[in-house]
């Protein structure tokens, strides 16, 4: 505490990025429940709109058909049909797919958002420097670097199943990926600042010696 | 050690990448003929027109089954390229590569400190501060450059039955690293003070 007497603008702002943290966590849970009670309580046979994976034309003369049928525009562009949405029927297996996948993602977020809020908590309280702390930066950032290989993970697998069931002549499944190399970067830069607090930690664990 | 060395060789390697990336695109696009039509992946178009959308459907429906439905949901758009064109696609380039070349920069110079075992000096700190900042920005310029592009095509364009959009919405996950760099930086702060009592009492 008695260090963070001398940054009271500090505090003001640790307080407003706490708030953002617990606000996600909320609306984060709060999603969570929502999407299950909507995948829960919907018929079967309803069709759900399917926004990642989407399909790709490949083949020139399907796009060539499509590109007749769109307006022309009052400019020299040319326009051609980019990706195409899918709605799936609703049975139980795309309802345990999707949840387990919602819980997966909506989880991990959580666990992210939980340790961010826990050293946040020891950065207030003017103890940042303890080996939990260290431990749990480290581990955001692992998490973190890890993210994008889970989402692929998550893409290429959701890919396969719908793969497995349809294809079509001419089209190809395909994913953009949200997280991508900025947030690796970001992952590892906090990894670097786990190895800090290492430092940080020892520095305390001195001074604690001398007094 | 191992990890700032890793982390030090990724960084490296980016900011080499992405010089060689602007280099290779700034010359493949200042030699591109004028007239040549160019693919402009972001912002697309989505179709609006409930007509337009059916008579898409339709030529989709002969190779899809009954228990699948499909509809076009982007269009991509291909623009003659001309002068104004280049210029506006090679300073997007720039703004975003210089941007990204600063934070990578950045964030060599804080692993250098940290490799040193000197975390905790007024320059590192100030830096991971400003990093923690630039971060927290940088989905907000993503989002409104996006934003203006969708603004300037609607303006200049009209596409019947069709809306420009943009996915560069704004990015939470990027946002939330940037908060947690920024409180990392006031515990940087605190660390600081640690080891100058320590030093006073030495």
């Amino acid at each position: 505490m008695f260090i963070n007497n001398y940054f009271p603008h500090n505090m003001n702002k640790l307080r407003i990025i706490r708030i953002i943290i617990k606000a996600s966590m909320g609306l984060l849970i709060l999603g969570m429940v929502f999407v299950t009670i909507f995948f829960a309580s919907m018929k079967e046979g309803v069709f759900i709109e399917i926004e990642q994976p989407h399909w790709v034309i490949k083949s020139d003369q399907l796009q060539e058909v499509l590109r007749t049928q769109l307006p022309v525009p009052d400019k020299p562009m040319l326009l051609s049909v980019e990706t195409l949405e899918m709605r799936l029927p609703v049975h139980l297996n795309l309802r345990l797919i999707v949840i387990a996948m919602m819980f997966m993602v909506s989880g991990y977020m959580l666990w992210i958002l939980w340790l961010i809020a826990t050293i946040i908590h020891d950065v207030m309280k003017g103890t940042p420097f303890n080996l939990s702390s260290s431990k749990r930066v480290k581990l955001i950032g692992t998490l973190v670097v890890l993210a994008p290989l889970g989402e692929w993970i998550l893409n290429v697998f959701f890919s396969f199943w719908i793969d497995n069931r349809f294809h079509f002549e001419g089209m190809t499944l395909e994913t953009d990926a949200s997280l991508g190399w900025p947030v690796f970067i970001l992952g590892l830069l906090i990894v670097v600042l786990g190895v800090a607090f290492e430092q940080g930690q020892k520095i305390q664990e001195e001074n604690e010696l001398t007094i | 050690m191992k990890k700032l060395n890793i982390a030090q060789g990724v960084i490296t390697f980016l900011i080499l990448s992405l010089w060689l990336g602007v280099a290779v695109g700034t010359v493949s696009l200042v030699t591109m003929k004028e007239g040549r039509y160019y693919e402009i992946t972001e912002p697309h178009l989505r179709v609006q027109s409930d007509v337009l959308q059916k008579s898409l459907g339709e030529t989709l429906a002969g190779s899809i089954p009954e228990s699948f439905k499909i509809r076009v949901d982007t269009m991509k758009l291909s623009q003659p390229i001309d002068g104004g064109l280049k210029a506006l696609l090679l300073s997007i380039v720039y703004l975003s590569v210089g941007y990204l070349t600063y934070v990578l920069f950045v964030f060599k110079s804080i692993i250098n400190d940290v490799r040193r075992s000197n975390s905790f000096n007024k320059e590192n700190i100030q830096r991971v501060k400003l990093l923690g900042l630039l971060i927290v920005i940088a989905p907000f310029a993503n989002w409104l450059v996006a934003k203006a592009m969708v603004w300037w095509l609607e303006y200049n364009y009209l596409f019947e039955g069709l809306k420009v959009v943009s996915d560069s919405s704004f990015d939470f996950t990027v946002f939330l690293m940037g908060l947690i760099i920024m409180v990392l930086g006031v515990a940087f702060e605190q660390g600081q003070e640690i080891q100058q009592e320590n030093e006073l009492t030495i």
